[in-house]
């Protein structure tokens, strides 16, 4: 690891290669897609993944991805340069479509049957996938997205014995499963460390969910370092608990996959509490969301040595409280714990901090665990507003750079211009994160907060404007705004609708943002504000409002 | 005896879901005890935690997360089944 003093700051870089392993199979792979047929040559009759009850063995898991790759390369979309949406909640499908894609040289375009049609629609127009795997529970959801979606795509049904009676009156084709061609693994294009690995829609600030493109040359070094980081195996059993929109779930899927490991979909009603299904499945390496581990607390399923099967336990995609951590070392006393921080931006995660086991050491820690150091070959450093590193234990923005940085936001160039930029004292592109953090020179980065209105529900990036804009909308005026409470854990628990004079019932706004949010970011209430607080510059004052929040002094209709 | 299908526990978590489902603008009138209300959407797991501890305040009994088997569903009778010791 080196610091490099850029004035009086420090960037925290990582020397590319440092820790690299000499050969670590599958994980040496140019991409995902050679990465997993890989993995299911060297590991054919293990178990890749347990889902709904029962293990698929990669050898099974290939012969069903193979078939979709099959129809992607005969539709002609296996150059590189095609995008393929998969629809669905977690199922086989889902992940035979993902490394089916893959295969194919596609760029997967996660949609959650969870979310909205409408907004499932935008994303196929902007993403303008020409392909679409779907299972044969979220037909319906599908034929409602399609129905939206202005463009012809060929629509591949893997468990479906039978096109849709519908299928014919669209402008869409329809493959079902004796319809897909025989399995051809072995004849898949290499693919091409520039081809697009995924596609993710996230949050947008201006009422629309922004895309990033993340390339197989920006995942495969995150993948390689976490290879040489935690060492799996293929006798590892790893949890799967994020739904396939969260790029988190890439590293389940293809961290598990390129060790040969099996994949433990966690299902939908365990997910809240997956204590008993960890021990029964004696799992090995967890990765959640710190809210998680907070709801075990909670519920008191998470009580010293319950998880003594664990050897590793990852979080991301919020702050880890100390407390949290404690708790969690308590009940997993052979893993190991780490705190890794990344935005979808920079893929996956770009940084990493170790809890210390020793009392001690844990006594002298902030109360937000910190977010460590960089993985190899990537850089991190604090800005202050003047656009210089910031001093350390000064705060400043937290900037990215490195090869896991993708190349900005899809058809957003006015946006990618903001975010992605380069400073005078570098010459490489950093991405702004919008983050707070200081530099501690004994613990690496610490996060201490947005420097915009973002907020992490359960660790899905909720963009403030973007429910805002749904709300102005819904109630017909601009005095409409959200605000978040905390939990005492320090966790963001759901967000709720302040709307000052309008004449629409709480039901219409609410299920107004049913229609187009992802359920995580729609307000749990709306509370009506008969005096609409604004501030010095005739803006709505959110300190008021978060303040009424707090001391419920609205009243709620 | 009283059996959980009129169990004053089925009651209060009833009233606990009624309540954050009145707040969230959604009909709470007919709640069938069966009900897996995760795959119906009603509640996330800040709002399981908030029905749980609300019943654990109005009955005085507490949740025990080892009586409830969450992979096969999570009911308003499943829920009160795993209320046990006195909080």
């Amino acid at each position: 690891m080196d610091q490099c003093a850029a004035d009086n700051g420090t960037v925290w870089m990582t020397a590319d290669g440092e820790n690299a392993p000499p050969d670590r199979g599958a994980f040496s792979a140019a991409t995902l897609g050679a990465l997993f047929r890989r993995s299911a040559q060297l590991h054919s009759a293990r178990a890749a993944l347990w889902v709904d009850g029962e293990a698929v063995t990669y050898g099974d898991l290939f012969l069903l991805a193979s078939r979709v790759a099959g129809a992607l390369v005969e539709a002609g979309l296996g150059d590189g340069s095609a995008r393929c949406a998969v629809l669905g909640s977690r199922k086989l499908i889902d992940f035979a479509g993902v490394a089916g894609a893959s295969m194919a040289r596609c760029t997967y375009v996660p949609l959650n049957a969870r979310h909205p049609v409408q907004r499932l629609a935008q994303i196929m127009r902007d993403a303008e996938a020409q392909a679409m795997v779907v299972d044969r529970n979220h037909l319906a959801h599908a034929r409602a997205v399609l129905e939206e979606t202005p463009h012809s795509v060929l629509v591949l049904l893997p468990d479906s014995p039978a096109a849709p009676d519908w299928g014919p009156d669209t402008h869409h084709r329809f493959l079902s499963r004796d319809d897909l061609p025989a399995p051809c693994g072995d004849a898949m294009p290499p693919g091409d460390p520039e081809d697009g690995a995924y596609l993710l829609f996230t949050s947008g600030s201006t009422g629309m969910p922004k895309g990033v493109l993340v390339r197989n040359r920006n995942v495969m070094p995150y993948l390689r370092s976490v290879a040489a980081r935690y060492a799996p195996r293929p006798d590892d059993r790893c949890t799967q608990l994020f739904d396939l929109t969260f790029d988190l779930s890439v590293h389940d899927m293809f961290v598990a996959w390129g060790a040969g490991a099996a994949l433990y979909r966690v299902p939908d009603g365990a997910r809240f509490a997956p204590r008993e299904f960890v021990r029964r499945h004696a799992l090995t390496m967890w990765f959640s969301v710190p809210s998680t581990a907070a709801t075990m607390l909670g519920l008191r399923a998470l009580r010293p040595g319950d998880l003594p099967s664990l050897r590793l336990s990852l979080f991301c995609g919020e702050a880890l409280p100390k407390r949290l951590a404690r708790a969690w070392a308590a009940a997993a006393p052979d893993a190991i714990i780490e705190n890794l921080y990344g935005p979808t931006e920079a893929t996956i995660a770009l940084t990493a901090w170790r809890l210390p086991r020793a009392e001690s050491a844990l006594d002298a820690l902030p109360e937000v665990l910190p977010i460590g150091r960089p993985l190899p070959g990537q850089a991190a450093i604090a800005v202050d507003t003047s656009g210089q590193p910031a001093r350390d234990d000064e705060e400043g923005e937290l900037c990215l750079a490195g090869s896991q940085v993708t190349d900005g936001y899809w058809r957003r160039p006015e946006l990618t211009a903001q975010r992605f930029v380069r400073f005078a004292w570098d010459d490489r592109v950093w991405y702004r994160t919008g983050d707070r953090v200081r530099n501690s020179l004994n613990h690496g980065l610490v996060f201490l907060g947005r420097l915009d209105r973002q907020v992490k529900i359960s660790g899905h990036r909720v963009e403030l404007q973007e429910v805002e804009a749904v709300l102005h909308r819904a109630a017909d005026t601009n005095a409409a705004a959200i605000a978040w409470p905390i939990g005492p854990d320090g966790l963001a628990r759901g967000i709720v609708g302040f709307v000052g004079n309008s004449s629409q019932p709480d039901d219409a706004l609410l299920q107004a943002c049913r229609d187009a949010l992802p359920p995580y970011a729609v307000p749990s209430a709306v509370r009506r504000v008969d005096d609409w607080p604004l501030n010095n510059s005739g803006k709505t004052d959110h300190g008021r409002l978060r303040a009424m929040m707090e001391a419920a002094t609205c009243s709620t209709t | 005896m009283t059996t959980v299908e009129d169990s004053p526990l089925l009651r209060l978590l009833r009233d606990a879901l009624a309540r954050r489902l009145r707040q969230d603008g959604r009909n709470a009138s007919r709640i069938d005890p069966d009900s897996d209300l995760i795959e119906l959407g009603l509640v996330d797991s800040q709002g399981l935690l908030d029905m749980i501890l609300d019943a654990e305040e109005g009955s005085g009994q507490m949740f025990d997360a080892e009586g409830m088997d969450f992979e096969t569903g999570v009911t308003l009778r499943r829920l009160a089944a795993a209320f046990g010791a006195p909080a």
